[in-house]
């Protein structure tokens, strides 16, 4: 019951199990549909697109190389499929002045693509963590993001420190659970 | 500059980037623009909420690549373009916009609950997808509604129906959280039935379950929150608990807070990291409990530390709406670890069980055989 990392789950796509991909599809699904619902907003168009990223990535899979994950080319191909899918089936794109505008601003300094996906991967996993049950969220937060220890977010929020395991460790379950990697 | 304007400007240099021919500077610009997305509104994080949607797409890519139709799961071709769909509103009759509602009403989402699907694996006959999100809802006036979205609003409610109750109905295969007037928040798990009423009193908070639940009961002090589980009642004022009421016997599981469990005039109260166990014989047993095991379900795992073949056997056929046969052939001594998500497929349950209980499982329509 081992979760298999990205290389070796890839390098058993490459070989044609269709398992394998399955799996990839049950572990990505969530987090990748969530990048093109934001911006395609349909859900009906947002999962075609989906269903096509995966569709690529099955007939590229002799062709593709990936070093830790697959995160970046899974997205990189959503963010083609988002743009094509801008292009051809709107009619009109309703944020297209702040397209052209920022041509203008030159005084932003140049950010490479991964950086601009790292900082989107971290929005995703927020809006994840806003969904869990409240102290399990309090308590996950405190923890990781404002690294408080158990004892000050057990003072903090009231609960005793075992509560406040308890709570951490079913909240890392749950995003493993999302977004298995 | 005119919206059209603009927008056929952006177009152009969308294209442009597609293929490939843009500047530096133009590239940075579509990137700048494409990653600059705010935070989707608490509307949309709903609707995002699907927990069936890695199986749907699975089943869609596996008729698309594998050519392996499933029947109860594929996309009509009409449906998929609105624009398609809209035409024939037009051109069809009033009878065709009726067979249309019906069709894409949650009666689709119902069949589409661990769906038989062809299998990879020729050890099986066939395949189940996973159970999904799904309730019905009986209101007081005895109408059902099918729900599919995550979340209970508040229903519409007239005042003649102070007082009475409403029943969610969780089928096998299905799981489903709804939200309580109060603010408290239930998850249920699958072949479980809530019932609560269309207003809480002024003095108290009661609902009665049959099934297994994780609650997340909004605090307060004034109106103490009770549930009524086959027997059994517990009481809390505001706290976070499972509660597993599949049979007389009822659990509670406690993650945080501390509640009370009744029964036939007896009484205890626990704390986090206990269960609470009322037997046939109106007892009440507390024990030391694994919190990751008895909520596993709610983070769509199943979780065994020492169940019993029995034990595991019933929780899979609540998840996937199959009948095990032969169950008997694996004593209820031996007992397993481990956990699985409730995510896989059922024929990938199996062959992990196949590896633990040394047994071959076929999968036959919705049986499944032990040899």
């Amino acid at each position: 019951m081992k979760q298999l990392d990205d290389t070796e789950l890839f390098a058993r796509i490459q070989a044609d199990d269709r398992y394998a991909f399955s799996e990839l599809v049950n572990c990505y699904s969530d987090i990748l549909f969530r990048f093109i619902q934001r911006r395609v907003s349909c859900v009906e168009d947002s999962e075609d697109i989906l269903q096509e990223v995966f569709v690529s990535l099955w007939n590229q899979r002799h062709k593709i190389t990936i070093e830790i994950s697959l995160y970046p080319y899974l997205f990189k191909t959503a963010k083609y499929k988002i743009i094509d899918w801008t292009v051809h089936e709107q009619k009109k794109i309703a944020s297209a002045e702040k397209l052209l505008a920022s041509f203008q601003d030159a005084a932003i300094s140049p950010t490479s693509e991964d950086e601009l996906l790292a900082k989107e991967l971290a929005v995703l996993i927020d809006s994840e963590i806003d969904k869990m049950p409240s102290t399990m969220k309090s308590a996950f937060s405190l923890s990781r993001k404002e690294s408080m220890s158990i004892k000050d977010i057990a003072s903090e929020l009231a609960i005793s420190e075992q509560t406040v395991k308890n709570n951490i460790s079913l909240a890392l379950g749950w995003l493993k659970l999302r977004f298995k990697s | 500059m005119k919206e059209q304007e603009s927008s056929d400007q952006a177009k152009a240099l969308l294209k442009k980037y597609l293929e490939g021919q843009c500047t530096a500077e133009e590239e940075q610009q579509v990137l700048r623009w494409f990653y600059a997305q705010d935070q989707p509104d608490e509307e949309q994080l709903h609707k995002e909420q699907d927990v069936g949607r890695a199986s749907r797409i699975n089943a869609r890519l596996e008729e698309q690549l594998f050519h392996a139709p499933d029947p109860t799961i594929r996309r009509l071709p009409w449906f998929r373009s609105k624009w398609m769909v809209a035409a024939m509103l037009v051109a069809l009759s009033g009878f065709s916009f009726w067979l249309f509602n019906r069709l894409s009403t949650p009666q689709q989402v119902a069949l589409e609950l661990a769906a038989e699907v062809p299998s990879h694996n020729q050890a099986f006959h066939n395949d189940i997808l996973p159970g999904g999100q799904y309730a019905k809802i009986v209101t007081p006036k005895g109408e059902e509604q099918q729900l599919a979205d995550p979340f209970v609003q508040q229903l519409e409610q007239a005042a003649d129906q102070q007082g009475k109750n409403f029943l969610v109905d969780v089928p096998k295969a299905g799981t489903y959280m709804i939200i309580l007037e109060d603010g408290t928040k239930v998850w249920l798990n699958a072949s479980t039935k809530l019932s609560y009423p269309t207003h809480f009193e002024s003095d108290q908070r009661q609902v009665a379950l049959t099934g297994e639940a994780y609650f997340e009961v909004a605090k307060d002090a004034s109106r103490p929150f009770r549930i009524n589980a086959n027997g059994t009642t517990i009481e809390v004022l505001g706290t976070t608990f499972n509660v597993n009421a599949y049979h007389d016997e009822v659990s509670t599981s406690l993650v945080e807070g501390s509640v009370k469990v009744l029964k036939e005039g007896k009484q205890t109260i626990i704390k986090p990291g206990q269960q609470a166990t009322t037997t046939l014989t109106n007892n009440i047993e507390v024990t030391a409990t694994d919190l990751a095991k008895n909520t596993a379900w709610q983070r769509d795992e199943f979780y065994f530390d020492g169940n019993n073949f029995s034990d595991i056997s019933l929780q899979i056929a609540r998840w996937y709406n199959v009948e095990f046969e032969g169950t008997e052939a694996i004593g209820t001594n031996s007992t397993y670890k481990g956990s699985i998500s409730r995510n896989s497929r059922l024929s990938e349950v199996l062959q992990i069980l196949a590896l633990a209980t040394g047994r071959k499982f076929d999968i036959i329509g919705r049986k499944v055989m032990i040899q």
